[in-house]
């Protein structure tokens, strides 16, 4: 066990924690923060995606350890009401079917718009190729964040 | 969730029942420590007890609502609760059904909220499943909202002297056709309350042409939380001093275990108990990771199970049945397409979430057949149906693999107070 610090959404905390523990499970299970999603445990499909330092990175296969000082994003706090441009947008496009990989989509997303606020579409297709979606979204998470984009980006 | 919350349970201590009539009307006893359990969400459900009071009291000015059967709540502020009975997967099943009961109510969508059914018989067939869900429950759906539109018609056209034929409802009011004057749901929930409820084949269903909510676009009622990572999937549901479970399953079909050594599970911190269930092994941690971990430290030895099964042997004999019934024609284009054998591989790992006391069993479950589970889950435990309640959650994915009937469950489930059990 380790003490660990970091900071999730902009508030401070502190685990007594085994240091090898993902940092999806840190999330979810320490600090019930469960918008992050669980789905293959093994870094191959994204649906735990969320950002470290602005950088967005697969947490079921980020040991917690290596986020010590670190700022975390997470869905949740990636706006406080819905309000993300990214959000708004996804709800414009109906972009959600059963709507599991969405948050990590959304978090896929929003760390491509804060590095290039106005991707090519084959930035796009490379930065969301990774999330997987079951149901098929694809083409709406595609229309979405181009109409993000268009409209001036992420503030 | 939609729109607003016209009517939070917590605020209630007792409710009580008109008989007859269906209106139901709540007393909030300010200063009462004891409160039911949060509901109003796809995955949460009250779970206290709903007290009878020996004579019931109205309270004009508290909150009231009128439950003319079990899909539709309108209540006295005009809030509209519309109880969706199928299970939420992708397909839009819960807004689409609650637009159909809002449609024949003459309901304001924008006062519609949805709530999830659990798994229950007054609901009629909750399989999800086949893509029929719409084409099942559209006109049961629209009978329910059209009992509620009769209520609210009787009880505008008491009030204002004239002939029920006379009024319609549209956009959560009653308005008398010939002299215009109106009246909104919330206003005619007291005195509906008091007329008797229509039987649904006497109420007469809208005109097709008259829909003002089916076919047009309304967006999802679940968008908004899915976006904001709020949305209630079935690995999200979490209850106090809950431990987690990881299956150690049968790498064959029809695998034996032989044995097993738990030692080593039981040595990673968090790991409570090691417990040998039907068809393989649960690990049982403070936390997933401890219980993942655990499982995956367990040494098990299992038979080959089923030897006589193998690929191209199947594909062999499914191609055969192909030919076999190939139809008769003049002209045929033959042309065999095959496909390997996959798992309907959902995002959302399998899962439920279990809460086991003496007297009674509730189950949080992302599943398409919540009243199979409630069967099996009365089977098991051999308690009352009235003690099992089993909370549909949104599912993380469907496509039939959660449709399956027959689900496993640990033969010491009362061992355990509460439990998430995965395919991990």
């Amino acid at each position: 066990m380790a003490i660990i610090k970091f900071i999730v959404n902009g508030s401070e905390h502190e685990l007594d924690i085994n240091p090898e523990t993902p940092l999806l499970w840190a999330l979810r299970d320490s600090l019930g923060a469960t918008g992050t999603k669980y789905s293959c445990g093994m870094g191959q499909c994204g649906a735990c995606t969320v950002h470290v330092n602005g950088e967005a990175v697969r947490s079921c296969v980020t040991p917690v350890s290596s986020v010590g000082g670190k700022e975390i994003t997470t869905i949740e706090g990636l706006s406080l009401d819905g309000s993300h441009p990214l959000q708004q947008a996804w709800i414009t496009e109906h972009v959600s079917q059963c709507g599991y990989c969405q948050p990590g989509q959304i978090m896929a997303a929003a760390a491509l718009l804060a590095r290039s606020p106005h991707p090519s579409q084959a930035e796009i297709s490379a930065a969301i190729s990774g999330v997987l979606c079951r149901c098929g979204t694809y083409q709406r998470i595609f229309k979405a964040i181009s109409r993000v984009a268009a409209e001036g980006g992420v503030i | 969730m939609s729109a607003q919350t016209p009517i939070n349970r917590r605020d209630f201590l007792k409710v009580s029942a008109v008989a007859g009539a269906g209106l139901v009307i709540g007393v909030y006893l300010s200063g009462c420590s004891e409160t039911p359990t949060p509901t109003g969400t796809a995955t949460s459900s009250p779970t206290g007890t709903l007290e009878q009071p020996e004579s019931p009291s109205v309270t004009p000015e508290g909150p009231a609502w009128l439950e003319p059967n079990v899909f539709l709540k309108i209540g006295n502020d005009g809030g509209v609760t519309i109880t969706v009975p199928r299970s939420e997967m992708g397909q839009g099943v819960r807004t689409a059904c609650a637009m159909i009961v809002a449609d024949e109510l003459g309901a304001d969508w924008a006062s519609v909220r949805v709530e999830q059914a659990p798994g229950d018989s007054v609901y009629g067939d909750q399989h999800t499943g086949g893509s029929r869900s719409i084409q099942q429950t559209f006109q049961p759906l629209r009978r329910a909202g059209a009992v509620g539109r009769a209520l609210m018609i009787a009880a505008a056209a008491q009030i204002w002297g004239v002939a029920p034929e006379a009024c319609y409802s549209e956009k959560g009011v009653v308005i008398h056709q010939p002299t215009g004057q109106q009246l909104a749901f919330g206003e005619l929930v007291i005195n509906a309350g008091s007329l008797p409820v229509p039987k649904e084949r006497e109420v007469p269903l809208k005109d097709p042409q008259d829909f003002r909510i089916i076919g047009t676009s309304v967006g999802r009622v679940d968008n908004p939380d899915i976006v904001m990572g709020k949305a209630t999937f079935g690995l999200d549901v979490r209850l106090p001093g809950m431990l987690f479970a990881s299956l150690a399953r049968p790498p064959a079909f029809g695998a034996k275990l032989l044995g097993f050594n738990q030692d080593n599970a039981l040595g990673i911190p968090g790991v409570r108990h090691v417990l040998q269930i039907d068809g393989g092994l649960a690990v049982l941690a403070e936390n997933t990771w401890a219980a993942l971990r655990g499982r995956e430290a367990l040494e098990a030895a299992w038979d080959e199970g089923k030897t006589d099964l193998n690929s191209a042997e199947l594909e062999e004999s499914l191609l055969e049945q192909a030919k076999q019934s190939s139809p008769e024609r003049e002209s045929e284009l033959v042309s065999y397409y095959v496909m390997p054998f996959l798992g309907h591989a959902t995002m959302e790992p399998m899962n439920c979430t279990a809460d086991l006391r003496s007297e009674s069993c509730e189950i949080w479950v992302p599943t398409q057949s919540p009243q199979d589970v409630k069967q099996r889950v009365t089977m098991l435990t051999r308690l009352p149906d009235k003690a099992v309640r089993v909370n549909v959650t949104l599912l993380g994915g469907g496509f039939g693999r959660r449709l399956a009937r027959r689900c496993r469950w640990p033969g010491r489930a009362k061992m355990i107070f509460a439990s998430t059990f995965s395919t991990r």
